[in-house]
């Protein structure tokens, strides 16, 4: 039965991009996204890595989001 | 509720209502959680007999054949006309493999066949209900010893014929079910006893009769060849076996007929017949 | 919120919590485990292991499960609800472990890869006798694990509130899961009715649970407000709400929760939005309605969470006509300053 194989296989892949993902997020992309990441604890950033393994596409797309805001602010913010 | 009594979690202390409410819940909850415990622990099935030798190797000398199943011969005394009497013990591999792969690799570093020669093997035991399994694993270095000459082996193959039997039973994968795991059959067990099956080990049919003893078959095709690929299905299920019975020393072999291996249900048998030609008349 | 986060922010209470979680697991495992080693000794450590952490986690999930309902019932059982997500977690861990021996006992060290035996093995998805349970606690701990990862308050805010929202609903699911994977599973073998009397009781429990705490909601949404000028409709009396309290009104499908704090009235949505928690059974607190559930708090006058947190709820407009309150449900936008109601001493009286 290859089809198991294959989603299984894909699942695997979507989780190692994760890890890698988690990697630099943690050390760049994770106080821009967030502002309540200033000043938080070691615990915390352990405790979000799982999530931040399986949840990185949604993470990426808002790290993006929030480097697009900082090169043209929107206006509210000023 | 009074004005004063606000709970917010954040704040150190809880309100005393809060409190005392909360208490009482808990003292409801620890004996109903104790009740559980000792119910869910005492009302499980009692789980079979078996034993695996996990950790302890022991040196068995027999001599080896590699039909119906992976096995060796071992003197077990002897019978009352004097001849030596011996016992078969099936090989099984380490996890969920048959042991046709570490004996071929071992007849590979010898060069030699290993079949009707006598042999010294050391595996993990593991036994029930009268039968002896072994475990060799390639990481044990399982050869002790093999014989260079063959043994005259024909009085040893001592096979009889028992006829054609129709039995009803379970297959379970042998491992599992006589040592390594409790419970080692039904439901439960069910996917385990495949993926072991599928692996090489050899398919096991365990027929209880009426006074409840267990009587156990080795089941493989009608020519000998392996069944288990065509068992996966099979498995942990109620089934009927249409089989000529061959007595294989103390192990009854089933060569199963071609569409002798099918699933068994209680009701169909009983009622199913009637349900089905009541519900075409009622459709009609 | 608008704070930085911590891992877990202990306070007293949380310890407390999480130590009676403990022992009530310890307490459970031990009797399970010593029984079953007094009186099943024929048991391996694997299967003893499976059952134990299993049938333990199933009646944690049904304590998390009730305690919703419960808290609607009677709100004296507000602290079980506010950890309630150290619960769950703790319930994630001990079914990790059933969860992953299982997978080690019945599909690894085999000629195919333990998780694709998962599904490969037994492949009778069509019969109820023969159906691979196993599978479906594979799912359902799928669904407890993604619910694990993300009950921090980060991920309520970066995954937004509502798919947050969705994502925990899925617990109902998994329950449903988990009742067949014991149903097509342990139950099919075992002889003795009392696991499927447990298991039936269990969950009529929480069906109950949750019909009564759900009729009592539907009948607070379905009063009829007659009584209708310009908009406002006539809810209560002055008299009828306490000192720095509220009542939660639902006038066309807007819940609304009218407090009195400081000699005025003010009207805020009733909905927190942390997790939906019912702001109209808070208190004012510090000049703030703070949420009986977790405590977010909101400023009467313009529904924003005081800085640095960054929460807004909708506010209402709101008059006194002698001792009557009359509210208007039309919605301003979130964080918009109304300026309440005076009470004025004769009104009070
Ligand atoms: C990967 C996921 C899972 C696998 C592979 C799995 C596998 C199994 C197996 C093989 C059994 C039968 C064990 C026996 O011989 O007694 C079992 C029983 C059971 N499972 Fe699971 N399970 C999984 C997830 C879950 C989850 C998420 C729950 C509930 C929260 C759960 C609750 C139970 C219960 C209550 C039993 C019956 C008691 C017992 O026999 O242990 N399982 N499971
Ligand atoms: S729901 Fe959590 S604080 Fe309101």
């Amino acid at each position: 039965m290859s089809t198991v194989t294959v989603i299984l296989s894909a699942i695997a892949l979507y989780l190692v991009a994760g890890i890698i993902f988690t990697i630099i997020f943690q050390l760049k992309g994770l106080s821009k996204i967030d502002e309540g990441v200033h000043g938080s604890s070691w615990g915390f950033r352990i405790i979000i890595i799982p999530g931040c393994i399986v949840f990185w596409t949604i993470l990426l797309r808002k790290w993006i989001k929030a480097n697009k805001e900082i090169i043209n602010p929107p206006k509210e913010h000023a | 509720m009074n004005n004063e009594e606000f709970y917010i979690g954040w704040m150190g202390e809880a309100p005393k209502s809060f409190v005392t409410w909360i208490r009482k819940y808990l003292i409801v909850l620890l004996p109903v959680i104790i009740v559980l415990g000792v119910l869910l622990a005492l009302s499980q099935k009692k789980f079979g007999t078996g034993t695996f030798e996990f950790g302890t190797l022991t040196e068995v000398k027999g001599i080896y054949f590699n039909k119906p199943v992976p096995n060796i011969k071992v003197v077990d005394g002897k019978n009352i006309f004097g001849n030596e009497s011996y016992i078969t013990v099936p090989l099984i591999g380490f996890g969920k493999h048959g042991a046709d792969g570490v004996i071929a690799d071992l007849e590979k570093e010898k060069n030699i066949s290993f079949e009707g020669k006598e042999i010294t093997l050391k595996g993990t035991l593991l036994y029930n209900d009268g039968k002896l399994l072994m475990q060799v694993d390639g990481n044990d270095k399982p050869l002790v010893n093999v014989s260079g000459a063959n043994i005259n082996s024909v009085g040893l193959q001592n096979t009889k014929e028992l006829g054609i039997i129709e039995v009803k039973g379970e297959i379970v994968d042998p491992k599992c079910f006589f040592g390594v795991m409790k419970p080692g059959e039904g439901k439960p067990h069910k996917d385990c006893a495949i993926r072991c099956i599928l692996g090489g080990i050899p398919p096991v049919l365990k027929v209880t009769d009426e006074k409840g003893n267990q009587n156990y078959y080795l089941i493989v095709g009608a020519n000998g060849e392996k069944m288990n690929e065509a068992v996966q299905d099979y498995v942990a299920t109620p089934v009927e076996i249409n089989a000529r019975a061959v007595a294989y020393g103390d192990w009854i072999v089933l060569y199963v007929h071609p569409n002798g291996l099918q699933r068994y249900s209680y009701i169909q048998q009983h009622f199913g017949n009637k349900t089905a030609s009541c519900g075409v008349a009622c459709l009609k | 919120m608008g704070a930085s986060y911590l891992a877990v922010g202990w306070n007293r209470q949380k310890k407390i919590y999480d130590w009676l979680i403990f022992g009530f697991c310890v307490l459970y495992l031990a009797t399970f485990v010593v029984l079953t080693a007094i009186f099943n000794p024929d048991y391996t450590f694997e299967t003893v292991l499976i059952r134990a952490t299993s049938t333990l986690a199933v009646i944690i999930l049904h304590v998390i499960l009730s305690i919703g309902p419960l808290t609607r019932i009677n709100k004296k059982f507000l602290p079980l609800l506010y950890n309630r997500r150290h619960l769950g977690v703790t319930m994630f861990c001990i079914i990790l472990v059933h969860g992953s021996f299982s997978i080690l006992q019945f599909h690894s060290l085999g000629n195919e890869n333990p998780f694709v035996s998962l599904f490969t093995s037994n492949t009778h998805f069509g019969s109820l006798a023969d159906f691979p349970f196993q599978a479906l606690g594979f799912f359902a701990l799928i669904i407890f694990f993604l619910m694990a990862i993300t009950s921090h308050d980060f991920w309520l805010h970066n995954l937004s509130p509502k798919v947050w929202k969705t994502l925990h609903m899925f617990v109902y699911l998994a329950y449903f899961l988990v009742v067949m994977h014991v149903m097509l599973g342990v139950i099919q073998y075992e002889t003795n009715p009392v696991f499927i009397i447990i298991m039936l009781t269990g969950s009529f429990t929480l069906i109950t649970l949750h019909l009564i705490a759900g009729t009592r909601e539907v009948k607070k949404d379905n009063v009829i407000y007659k009584l209708k000028q310009d908009g406002y409709v006539l809810v209560c009396d002055i008299k009828d709400i306490q000192e720095d309290r509220a009542k939660m009104f639902c006038v066309d499908a807007e819940r609304i929760a009218v407090y009195k704090t400081g000699g005025k009235l003010f009207a805020v949505n009733n909905v927190c939005k942390h997790q939906n928690g019912p702001l109209g059974e808070g208190k004012v607190i510090d000049g703030c309605i703070t949420c009986p559930w977790h405590g977010y708090q909101y400023l009467p006058q313009n529904g924003q969470s005081p800085p640095p947190f960054k929460e807004k709820v909708s506010t209402y407009d709101v008059k006194i006509e002698g001792t009557h309150v009359w509210l208007n449900p039309k919605a301003y936008a979130e964080g918009t300053e109304r300026p309440g109601a005076v009470i004025s001493v004769v009104n009070a009286e």
